[in-house]
């Protein structure tokens, strides 16, 4: 099937209207990673989505969650091993490079970071962290504690297709009052600063970016503490780099 | 549904690939409720629509790694497990052999439409007139009713065609046009929300 016929198909593809031979066709010229025919995908995805959202809406009888999760429960009894259980702070924070916008979004995310404390993640160990997002296309660099913070550490997850990335940190010290973490992007040694965030009580924190520029498909990082707020640069003490990033 | 939403749906996702349960709860938390109204719709009865979105659940634990970003969002993609579990379960109880007609304006003069329907169509029509208030309302009823057809009642091309008794092409080119127009709509939309 050529670009052009598949293209022609897709409406019907997402919607699932094809005969089995065209579906299977249109799959086969997906496997080809044909760019136009991605993107356009993604599109009819989310008109798909939003035709889910149109429909007039019920509330699940109450018992469904808990049916949910016993079913969830009695399917992962069979052989997994307990992992270290911890508590990550999801601490949303989407940010482009200005700090008062990083802020803004930092807020509105808030629910979000309630709800995620009460998530107890299982993700301590780095092979985990990996494991994490290790979805195709991801590229992943580790973050090093730095001088008397080196049993810090984290871990960096960069999409870069998307221009996004997630960055765990753990151990890291309580910061004091009155002083934040803030995160920097190193480009050609400068840093751009991405925001700025607290630790949750075990020193952990997560923190997701968006708006990555194109060429940082895998761009240093730096983590110093500033006074709240962040600062235009970094001035206080270094906590985690990226292996080889010299102090600015 | 924001990027950022759809990058915590995205992570949650992720975690549950990693065997997280509460990252499954904080899903259902966050979907259930649609997920659940979406399968309701498509097999119109309250103890299947149960049934059906469990399954989806156990369906989206089951098979949280085969997620791929580059392909759509979190939520598209359980939508799509959604949608197909209820069309098979509508499949398996044989309901295309009821008629189960759709609220189809030009349907009501139809060869094939049963007007003897159940009280739980009748319904199902209500809950359907809704709909069309809702994603569908920017289209004409032509192209509403191949997309109705396909999305909720999970027809073929000639399953349409003969439902509507329209020729195949028309059927095609409908569902090209009606998904592009709610594409540009959304994308209107959240030019203007923003
Ligand atoms: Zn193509």
């Amino acid at each position: 099937m050529t670009h052009d016929d598949a293209y022609q198909l897709l409406e019907s593809y997402v919607l699932g209207a094809l005969t089995p031979e065209e579906h299977r066709d249109v799959e086969v010229h997906l496997a080809t990673n044909c760019p136009e025919c991605a993107q356009r995908l993604k599109e009819l995805d989310e008109v798909c989505a939003n035709l889910a959202q149109g429909v007039p809406k019920h509330d699940p009888p109450a018992h469904m969650k808990s049916n949910v999760m016993s079913s969830i429960q009695a399917r992962s009894k069979s052989g997994t091993t307990a992992r270290p259980a911890t508590r990550i702070n999801l601490s949303w924070l989407v940010t482009g490079a200005a700090v008062a916008a990083a802020v803004i979004m930092f807020f509105q995310y808030q629910n979000v970071a309630r709800e995620a404390d009460d998530l107890r993640s299982e993700l301590i160990e780095t092979q985990d962290v990996t494991n994490l997002l290790s979805m195709p296309g991801m590229s992943f660099a580790d973050l090093e504690g730095v001088g008397p913070n080196e049993q810090a550490f984290g871990k960096v997850v960069v999409d870069p297709m998307r221009g996004e990335a997630v960055v765990f940190m753990y151990a890291l010290p309580e910061n004091p009052e009155g002083m934040e973490y803030q995160l920097w992007v190193m480009r050609n040694g400068q840093p751009t600063s991405v925001g700025t965030f607290t630790v949750n009580e075990d020193g952990s924190a997560m923190l997701m970016l968006d708006e990555l520029d194109e060429e940082d498909e895998m761009p240093e990082f730096l983590v110093t503490i500033e006074p709240e707020g962040g600062q235009p640069t970094p001035t206080g003490m270094m906590y985690l780099t990226t292996p080889g990033v010299d102090a600015p | 549904m924001t990027d950022s939403d759809a990058a915590a749906d995205a992570v949650l996702l992720a975690l549950i690939r990693d065997r997280d349960e509460a990252a499954l709860g904080m899903l259902y938390d966050r979907h259930g409720r649609l997920l659940y109204s979406l399968i309701r719709r498509i097999v119109g009865d309250v103890t299947d629509a149960e049934e059906v979105t469990q399954d989806a659940f156990v369906r989206i634990w089951d098979q949280a790694a085969t997620f791929d970003r580059s392909r759509g969002t979190a939520l598209g993609w359980m939508v799509a497990i959604a949608r197909r579990l209820a069309i098979d379960k509508t499949r398996s109880r044989g309901y295309s052999a009821r008629s189960k007609e759709v609220e189809l304006k030009n349907g009501h003069d139809n060869p094939g439409h049963n007007p003897s329907a159940h009280q739980e169509d009748a319904l199902i029509d209500k809950e359907q007139r809704q709909t069309v208030g809702h994603a569908l309302s920017v289209l004409d009823q032509p192209h509403r009713d191949v997309i109705d057809l396909a999305y909720f009642e999970g027809l073929s091309h000639s399953g349409i065609a003969e439902r509507l008794q329209i020729p195949l092409g028309t059927v095609k080119t409908r569902i090209r046009n009606a998904m592009s127009a709610l594409r540009d709509h959304m994308t209107g939309h959240r030019e203007s929300d923003s």
